[in-house]
């Protein structure tokens, strides 16, 4: 065990030395430089050459890659468009956005796993039609307008709930105020209704499958109840492809669900890659990249973790 | 029993939800901003968010009044030219203090011109600043300006500019500095966090007079119809940009005031001359005579929230021309003549009959539905049209050539926000000194003996109707080149709840909360 997850670690740091390499080359593959958006359009060659020179543009791309590499683990490494350090705005974007996608999957897993069981159980009734139905519209509908939607409804017509943004931050996360709260719940709703219709019908998929087969025909000649049955015996089998989708979901979720989040103005770190994206901030985009790129590493390998705990028989060697 | 306790529950679970969600309903003035600012100093950038928020917190040595554009005084209270329009002298107000309690004397005012000048720091403004010659205190309320040569917008230019303080800087360094901006306007800076908010809180010890806001936040949302939204439900207090269709919906709202004004931002698209076909002028027309910008400009803008340009200066500017270049340059749409002239460029062999011509777009909603208007009409002739919108921070490497002189792009659409001086304007988008690949702003690469003439001759003449009549000359001959056509001017639309007072709307979308003009307040 001790063994296989060293052996993960290193295959992860080998996968984040190849993410450094390859951002960093995409950012210099594209057209022009950071300067250039800084100087706008009417800076001289001159006064181009000199923010070049400022920003290390003009110096070869591996001493540039080398500076951005030792900058980001050093803590040196700072943002173009913003005067302070990138540890302390980042750190600050993930909690943000670990926040919002926790409350969605917890959410997503508490509603979906019962609606998957429910529409597998009663098959082919009204409530599995209409637990499909739910579904596909979920999967299907955009976030971003779902997101609209919840606002304009909520937010708009009822007042209910705000707009946008996260509210009282007193406690340094939202979902520790009531205000914080009613800011969260429609990002969180608009997640949650995605994440939900995809468990939901893994789950029922899933729960189908495992349902024909023969154990289950022995447990309930046993005479065991079916509630048992189902919960005990099937639910637990069919549980490991739902717990991989959540686990890849969750990586995306935490990492930052850049629509979401853009639409809704919830301050995470999905908006900061689009602002860095927009503002062609390559220090911040090339940190960000290779903080997700970890954030999904530990994931991955928190779900790996999680396979042999539901299902035994898989040995980690 | 039990539907009592469950109406309790039901009334708790409701109260919850609808308890007012006014957080800062108290002297705060939040409003919203598309992009969020890049930084906290001029000296690095000047975006338009940065700006705004440079603009309550640095005073300027002149101000332009925002509904008649005449320079008024600030810092300076008073200026004389000398006999040959080269040397300025300002006289400065006397007991200004920074937000450290620093007094503002004329070498502040100096090291604030001297620092962009000064080539080390690289200031994305110094190319602004190539008529100035040096700038020197002569007491310690008095500087003086030396010119390159007589340059009539000058004092436009030196009210861009933000007056910091020198020691502070020195003491603790630029970086430092950004960290924690000092000013002497009417708001001092809290804290900005990026993608958050940016807060200022007022400097109770503002000269001018004391701001009545208590704090100001600027808090970016992405979307500019969950501004709108947000706005109504009064989560802010202001938008300084809204689409056309959010600003005719709260036109009839009771809790929102809205109001508008001619922009000072036209939109155009050029050609790029670099190349063939583009640099054919038969080419060039065809395409303008395939389109109808009239038809287009009201189907982008419904409810006149945008008029037609036929110039390049603002409505307001005492040197527009629009009504003459209309009759003499603007083209109306010929599909025949257009077909007409595509048929001759085939047979000359200057376009190939199935060749693929790209217009290159910003991303967002307008600017791009521009692009597929401009497509659409040119494909009705014959044409074949790809658009490309692309990313802002790709987009201006590609129109500045980037690695490739000759420009990846054949028709491009950008927005050009001048100065209301109209030599800004004019000079940088036809004058051949800015054609050049790599950095300019004359990006389609005209050159015009005639036209870098009348704009060299207009930029020193001091009178106001010898100027305008250059003007109107060189815009004639530069537009009848149709390698640049404007199409619109969007109006400025912005809106504000009820309980702000006082709002004077600036063209330049500015947010001036306290200035000589106004002292916004807000209800209770």
């Amino acid at each position: 065990m001790a063994g296989y997850i060293i052996r993960r670690c290193l295959q992860s740091l080998l996968v984040l030395v190849a993410v450094t390499v390859l951002i960093f080359g995409i950012l210099k593959l594209a057209p022009g430089n950071a300067a250039q958006v800084m100087a706008g359009l009417s800076a001289t060659p001159e006064d181009l050459a000199a923010i070049e020179h400022r920003m290390g543009l003009d110096r070869p791309v591996h001493v540039q890659y080398w500076k951005f590499i030792t900058g980001l683990f050093s803590g040196t490494l700072k943002p173009a468009t913003f005067p302070d350090s990138m540890i302390g705005l980042v750190g600050r974007k993930l909690l943000a956005s670990v926040e919002l996608g926790f409350v969605a999957i917890v959410a997503a897993v508490l509603l979906s796993i019962p609606a998957g069981i429910i529409a597998a159980v009663y098959r082919n009734t009204v409530w599995d039609y209409g637990i499909s139905v739910l579904s596909l519209a979920g999967i299907s509908i955009p976030v971003f307008w779902i997101a609209l939607m919840l606002m304009v409804v909520f937010g708009g017509w009822l007042k209910w709930l705000p707009i946008s943004g996260r509210g009282d931050l007193r406690f340094g996360l939202s979902i520790l105020t009531a205000d914080g709260w009613r800011h969260i719940l429609i990002p969180a709703m608009s997640l949650t209704l995605i994440q939900m219709a995809m468990n939901a019908r893994l789950t029922r998929s899933c729960l189908l499958e495992v349902l024909q087969l023969d154990y289950i025909k022995t447990a309930r000649s046993k005479g065991l109840r079916e509630i048992v049955v189902i919960l005990k015996h099937a639910f637990r089998n069919a549980l490991l492809p739902v717990v991989t989708n959540v686990g890849l979901t969750a990586g995306m979720v935490f990492a930052g669900a850049i629509l979401t989040e853009t639409v809704t103005a919830w301050p995470g770190i999905g908006r900061l890659v689009y602002q860095a994206i927009v503002q062609r901030d390559e220090p911040l985009l090339f940190g960000l990249t290779v903080i997700i790129a970890l954030f999904y590493q530990v994931t991955y390998l928190g779900v790996d973790l999680l396979y042999g705990y539901l299902n035994p028989t898989i040995v980690y060697d | 029993m039990k539907s009592i306790k469950r109406m309790f529950i039901l009334l708790v679970a409701v109260s919850l939800l609808s308890v007012s969600y006014a957080v800062l309903a108290d002297g705060t003035f939040t409003f919203a901003t598309a992009k969020d600012a890049t930084n906290t100093d001029a000296l690095r950038g000047d975006d338009h968010a940065s700006g705004m928020m440079h603009y309550l917190m640095y005073d300027q040595l002149v101000a332009f009044n925002p509904q008649t554009f005449e320079p008024a005084p600030e810092i300076a209270s008073a200026w004389s030219w000398s006999e040959d329009g080269k040397i300025l002298t300002m006289n400065l107000v006397e007991g200004v203090t920074f937000h450290n309690g620093e007094d503002l004397t004329a070498s502040d005012v100096v090291f604030s011109f001297e620092r962009i000048l000064d080539p080390e720091n690289a200031s994305p403004q110094r190319g602004n600043y190539a008529w100035l010659i040096s700038i020197d205190a002569l007491d310690d309320y008095t500087v003086q300006f030396t010119l390159e040569y007589p340059f009539v917008a000058a004092l436009e230019f030196i009210s861009l500019v933000m007056i910091v303080p020198e020691e502070t800087i020195q003491e603790i360094g630029q970086e430092a500095f950004e960290l924690h901006p000092i000013g002497s306007g009417p708001f001092k800076f809290v804290e900005w966090i990026k993608g958050e908010r940016y807060v200022l809180e007022r400097n109770d010890d503002y000269w001018m007079k004391t701001p009545l806001i208590e704090r100001v936040v600027m808090r970016p949302i992405p979307e500019l119809s969950v501004q709108a939204l947000e706005l109504e439900t009064g989560g802010i207090d202001m938008v300084y940009e809204m689409a056309p269709t959010d600003y005719l919906r709260l036109q009839s709202s009771d809790d929102v005031t809205t109001m508008s004004a001619d922009g000072f931002s036209y939109t155009y698209f050029s050609f790029n001359l670099s190349r063939s076909p583009m640099n054919d002028a038969r080419f060039r027309q065809a395409v303008v005579y395939a389109l109808d910008l009239d038809g287009a400009t009201s189907a982008l803008f419904p409810g006149g929230t945008a008029s037609r340009a036929y110039g390049q200066l603002p409505k307001q500017s005492w040197a527009n021309a629009d009504e003459y270049l209309q009759g003499k340059v603007t083209l109306s749409q010929d599909l025949d003549k257009a077909r007409d002239l595509r048929s001759e460029l085939i047979e000359d062999g200057v376009i190939d009959e199935d060749q693929v011509f790209t217009i290159w777009t910003p991303t967002d909603d307008v600017r791009t539905s521009l692009g597929t208007i401009l497509a659409t009409a040119m494909q009705q002739v014959g044409f074949r049209v790809e658009v490309k919108p692309t990313e802002w921070g790709t987009y201006i490497p590609v129109l500045l050539r980037q690695g490739n002189p000759e420009g990846e792009w054949d028709i491009m659409i950008l927005s050009y926000t001048g100065l209301f001086d109209p030599d800004y304007t004019l000079y940088k988008v036809w004058h051949s000194s800015h054609a050049f690949p790599g950095t300019n702003s004359n990006l389609h690469m005209y050159m015009n003996e005639d036209v870098d003439a009348l704009l060299d001759q207009a930029r020193r003449a001091g009178d106001q109707v010898v100027r305008r009549a250059l003007y109107q000359e060189a815009q004639e001959i530069a537009l009848s080149s149709y390698s640049v056509v404007p199409v619109y001017i969007a109006r400025v639309m912005q809106a504000t709840t009820n309980r702000v007072h006082d709002f004077i709307l600036d063209p330049r979308s500015f947010i001036g909360l306290c200035n000589q003009w106004t002292n916004v307040w807000l209800d209770e």
